[in-house]
């Protein structure tokens, strides 16, 4: 299958896999700082469980919209002190964020288009 | 974080991994030492406005992780893997059960092989209501050969593994000998009875006559095959109280079926067509068969330890 029918075939996209390529949009972050992220965007009408998250972040990088970076980095925020994973958006991973989003947007035009008319 | 917090955080975290644990192990070895990580942070940053909301944190990963468990588990494994697991646990329990109790195994194996060539039975009965018009003789032949093969084979494992090629024979060869020998006998005698719906008590005991003595000769015919003449007659009445009582199952369950799966036109006979025609007829067939297994196995294993 070449990109642009990947790309086709995986819309629509579920709201867990929508919010969290849109997190990461501006750049890398770390599983913590996606799940806040998020909540902000979603003003805390989505909230993560870890288990939603991370088979979401699985199932993309399976399917290699995002992939695993900074590796070896340290915790900065002291709990763990462990190497912390970050996700960046693959390039596909760009494209499918940028369809989704049109697709998004036909749909809205369509619907302010066809609402009927206030009397 | 002053003692009481701390314990309830050490207990919080300890839910939580006990909880991780369920995850499949690929899973798990990729993403759980990040998951831990990222939920000590969730619950730490929450416990800062109270036990409450760090509460939530954790209630939240508990009444997400049925859903969460299940679908990873799916997901790493193809169905064939699901129904093998599924397949191994089933024998892994049946197994030492069946065998603590030869009588479970004789009845589960009789079961199994009558519940075949029954379903077998029926699927040629279809082939034959369907595509030829009831026309195709052959066709109930095979289904009649296969119905007393089966259930030979299943006998014929719990009676004499080594010779079960024979019991086979035996119970193809038998089972047709026995219906044909009964339909003779029984149009001999009730010339009506098979062509008119019982309406009276004695007509449906007329009607039950039928496979009481198929099951009969059907026993006295395998019976003779192993049994050396010993304990014939106990196996033979058993053949026939179990057809009697598949039979009454294969009744009693189209008539249920027909009742209150699709329910009879007004003063009509219901009379079910297409996809329904393989239900109404192949799982009456199927059970009737199963009961008749069921019933059978263990009276053959007591036939032959009696006669030996």
């Amino acid at each position: 299958m070449d990109q642009k029918n990947e790309v086709q075939s995986s819309l629509p996209l579920t709201e867990a896999t929508f919010f969290i390529l849109l997190s990461l949009a501006p750049g890398s972050k770390h599983g913590y700082a996606i799940m806040k992220e998020v909540s902000e965007m979603s003003r805390g009408r989505v909230a993560f469980s870890t288990g939603t998250l991370y088979g979401a972040i699985k199932r993309m990088l399976d399917q290699r919209w995002i992939e695993r970076t900074g590796e070896g980095e340290a915790d900065e925020a002291e709990e763990t002190g462990r190497p912390r994973k970050a996700y960046l958006l693959t390039s596909l991973g760009k494209k499918i964020m940028t369809a989704e989003v049109a697709r998004m947007q036909d749909l809205v035009q369509l619907a302010v288009a066809s609402r009927p008319q206030e009397t | 974080m002053d003692g009481q917090s701390g314990t309830r955080t050490i207990v919080a975290h300890k839910v939580y991994r006990a909880v991780l644990r369920l995850y499949p192990t690929g899973f798990r070895g990729r993403f759980g030492q990040e998951m831990s990580d990222v939920f000590e942070q969730a619950f730490a940053e929450r416990l800062r406005r109270g036990f409450g909301p760090a509460l939530g944190v954790l209630v939240q990963e508990i009444l997400d992780a049925p859903g969460c468990i299940a679908r990873e588990h799916i997901a790493e494994r193809s169905p064939g893997d699901a129904a093998g697991i599924a397949g191994g646990y089933a024998a892994g329990y049946a197994g030492p059960l069946a065998a603590s109790h030869p009588r479970l195994w004789s009845s589960l194996v009789s079961a199994l092989a009558f519940g075949v060539g029954f379903f077998l039975l029926g699927v040629t009965d279809v082939l034959r209501e369907t595509y030829g018009n009831g026309e195709l003789e052959r066709l109930g032949l095979s289904g009649i050969l296969c119905a007393g093969g089966f259930g030979g084979l299943g006998l014929g494992l719990i009676m004499d593994a080594r010779k079960k090629g024979l019991f086979v024979l035996w119970g193809a060869v038998g089972f047709l000998f026995a219906q044909v020998f009964i339909n003779c006998l029984y149009e001999g005698i009730f010339p009506n009875a098979m062509s008119t719906p019982a309406m009276s008590l004695q007509d449906l005991l007329i009607a039950f006559l039928y496979p009481l003595g198929m099951g009969c000769v059907f026993g006295l015919i395998i019976g003779a095959a192993s049994l050396r003449g010993k304990c014939m007659l106990p196996f033979m009445v058993s053949g026939g109280l179990a057809l009697m009582a598949g039979f009454f199952t294969n009744r009693l369950s189209a008539a249920l079926m027909q009742s209150y799966l699709l329910p009879a036109p007004a003063g009509g006979i219901p009379s079910p067509e297409g996809g329904w025609l393989l239900l109404y007829i192949l799982v009456p067939y199927l059970l009737e068969g199963v009961l008749l297994g069921a019933l059978l196995g263990p009276a053959a294993r007591r036939s032959t330890f009696a006669s030996t």
